[in-house]
């Protein structure tokens, strides 16, 4: 008898079709042996009677209330009835893949059955199936990665856990859970082996897929680090042959400023060479940006050396100026506040007093926008 | 050329269809349908969204406030009378769990009771868009339900019985302590480092260390700055 209600809830979805037809519930008790297939209300169910459900309760005015069916009210008040007992059996562990079905966003039914699976020492195997195949359905749900990271730590085995998400990362390359879930797996679990390769091949894929870069960057940095100088060599070679494939990539200029601008951009000889090189050809904003801050840099060094000439210094920041006028004017106009703001900025922090420089702009004046004033308590 | 004229013509004559939003927002308030099962356990922020629209469209006067404050504060976990749930105090999403309806203490005790941090967040934000003056939140059980929830790292969770644990609930905590005017709530050193350790090498935030760089949770960071008086410092 109880092998109806306990079946999976593949067999529920068949069952919902003929669920609602009166005169078959009316004949309720005596026919489920006759049709096992149909859907019964847990209020209607034998093994249930000693349970008395629990409605929600939202009060003489209920604000935004959602408009349940008879089958969603009729699981969820029994739900209640068993949360409110700390009802600890098998039969409470089914309800809660039912109710997980109806609503996989519950966090609340998703600990009663991390609880469950505790108190009943359910096989966790089981339930790392279980949990793969509604990951697979929900990939962008908090809950079901939470209760997939809970199982791995219990289990304490992480081993399907790269293939799994590399799998939901083929279906979306960029899933934020499942890029977070990665990374928790390869720190917790000390995974980094093959990440870089993996890394690679996503990029190979889709050299814009900004989570992979993302994670290039953390795998880097959690293991070599990037203070050799032959990797940092490597990385540049490697996010210049990638922005000569794709100029417009704002993903390969962001981590080839991120890996070296805390040690200063002009601090890496030959770099603004080699960017230089590329500007006529595989121009971009981010290729002008790139410039101005390595000029910036420069300005920035110079300012701490004390042999540098005044007209050097000059110089560069003439070189700075300019590439602000020309993203202003041209080439990232949409931002053109930014780039008139950063060009005020700089002039007047390195100008001389009597300079002779040219004007970044028309209309030149240094105005700081009201955001910029922040609170201080 | 004609083309293009008439085109413009067009839009100036799209107008902003102020009262189809403020519609849309009354119904939102009301009822929803069951495909909308996902939101249950967040109904609260629903509203919060919902008012708020209303509040920028200058039309709350469509809505009972009086009757949406009492809805709003039978949310509120309260202490029970033994205090033994104090650290599980806040603002439910919902009703869903099935407490009777209450908008006044003793707090009933129910062994998977809790509030969710980002409802006591969105519950005083509406609260206070509604014109209440907050004197029915249980201030120190609020902030004794928050402190619960801050791991050693400096993150929150958002419920006491664990969850994911991240920037947004840091960015919720703060607000929940500006709002209170009571930052006994958070350790506010530890909630820095974990932002400050959230920045990415692209110099926007990440939901945590190492973690892609994104505008809400950018937004987050630099909101909890904001609202510290830390901005700033860093």
């Amino acid at each position: 008898m109880s092998g109806v209600e306990e079946s999976s809830h593949e067999s529920v979805e068949v069952k919902e079709n003929n669920a609602f037809d009166d005169d078959v519930e009316d004949q309720l008790g005596d026919d489920y042996a006759v049709d096992p297939t149909r859907y019964i209300f847990y209020r209607d169910r034998k093994e249930w009677a000693d349970l008395e459900p629990v409605p929600q309760d939202d009060g003489p005015n209920p604000v935004v209330k959602i408009a349940y069916s008879d089958k969603f009210s009729d699981v969820y008040d029994y739900f209640r009835a068993l949360l409110k007992n700390d009802e600890r059996s098998e039969r409470a562990f089914a309800l809660t893949a039912e109710a997980i079905e109806l609503n996989a966003a519950n966090y609340t039914v998703w600990h009663y059955r991390r609880v469950l699976l505790q108190a009943l020492s359910k096989d966790l195997e089981d339930e790392m199936r279980y949990i793969t195949a509604i990951i697979d359905e929900q990939p962008k749900n908090y809950q079901v990665w939470h209760h997939r990271r809970m199982v791995v730590e219990w289990l304490k085995d992480p081993s399907e856990e790269l293939e799994f998400i590399a799998d939901i990362l083929s279906q979306d390359a960029k899933n934020y859970h499942a890029w977070q879930h990665r990374q928790w797996v390869i720190q917790e679990y000390k995974l980094w082996d093959n990440e870089l390769e993996f890394v690679e091949t996503l990029l190979e894929e889709d050299v814009r897929n900004n989570s992979a870069w993302n994670q290039r960057h953390f795998v880097i940095s959690q293991t070599t680090g990037f203070s050799d100088p032959t990797i940092v060599e490597r990385e540049i070679k490697y996010c210049l042959k990638q922005i000569r494939k794709a100029p417009h990539n704002e993903s390969a200029w962001n981590y080839l400023k991120g890996m070296l601008q805390d040690r200063g951009l002009s601090s890496q000889p030959g770099l603004l060479e080699r960017v230089l090189e590329l500007k006529d050809t595989h121009c971009s904003p981010y290729l002008l940006a790139f410039l101005f801050d390595c000029y910036e840099d420069v300005l920035e060094s110079s300012n701490q050396k004390e042999n540098v000439e005044e007209e050097e210094r000059e110089g560069t920041l003439r070189k700075a100026l300019e590439i602000c006028k020309l993203l202003a004017q041209e080439k990232d106009t949409i931002r053109k506040e930014y780039w008139h703001f950063l060009g005020s900025s700089l002039k007047s922090k390195y100008g001389s007093s009597d300079s002779s420089e040219e004007s970044t702009a028309d209309n030149s004046e240094p105005s700081v926008p009201a955001s910029v004033q922040q609170e201080t308590s | 050329m004609a083309e293009e004229e008439s085109q413009c013509e067009e839009f100036e004559q799209i107008d902003f269809l102020r009262d189809r939003h403020v519609r849309f927002f009354q119904r939102t308030l009301q009822v929803l349908p069951e495909r909308y099962a996902s939101l249950e356990t967040t109904r609260l922020t629903i509203i919060f969204f919902a008012l708020s629209g209303l509040d920028v469209l200058d039309a709350l006067d469509v809505i009972d406030r009086k009757l949406m404050i009492e809805w709003i504060y039978s949310l509120q976990v309260v202490p029970a009378e033994d205090q033994s749930n104090l650290s599980r105090c806040g603002f439910r999403g919902s009703s869903h769990i099935g407490i009777p309806y209450s908008t006044k203490g003793p707090g009933v005790l129910h062994p998977y009771d809790s509030g969710h941090v980002a409802m006591t967040y969105t519950g005083l934000c509406s609260l206070l868009i509604l014109g209440d003056d907050l004197s029915r939140v249980n201030k120190q059980a609020c902030l004794a339900g928050l402190r619960a929830l801050q791991l050693e790292d400096g993150s929150f969770y958002a419920v006491p019985e664990g969850s994911e644990n991240d920037i947004r609930f840091i960015y919720c905590a703060a607000s929940i302590c500006y709002m209170l005017d009571d930052w006994s709530g958070m350790d506010i050193q530890k909630a820095i480092e974990y932002i400050r350790g959230s920045l990415s090498y692209d110099n926007g935030f990440g939901q945590g260390a190492g973690r892609e760089s994104h505008g809400g949770w950018t937004y987050c960071a630099i909101a909890t700055l904001c609202l510290m008086g830390r901005l700033e410092r860093r």
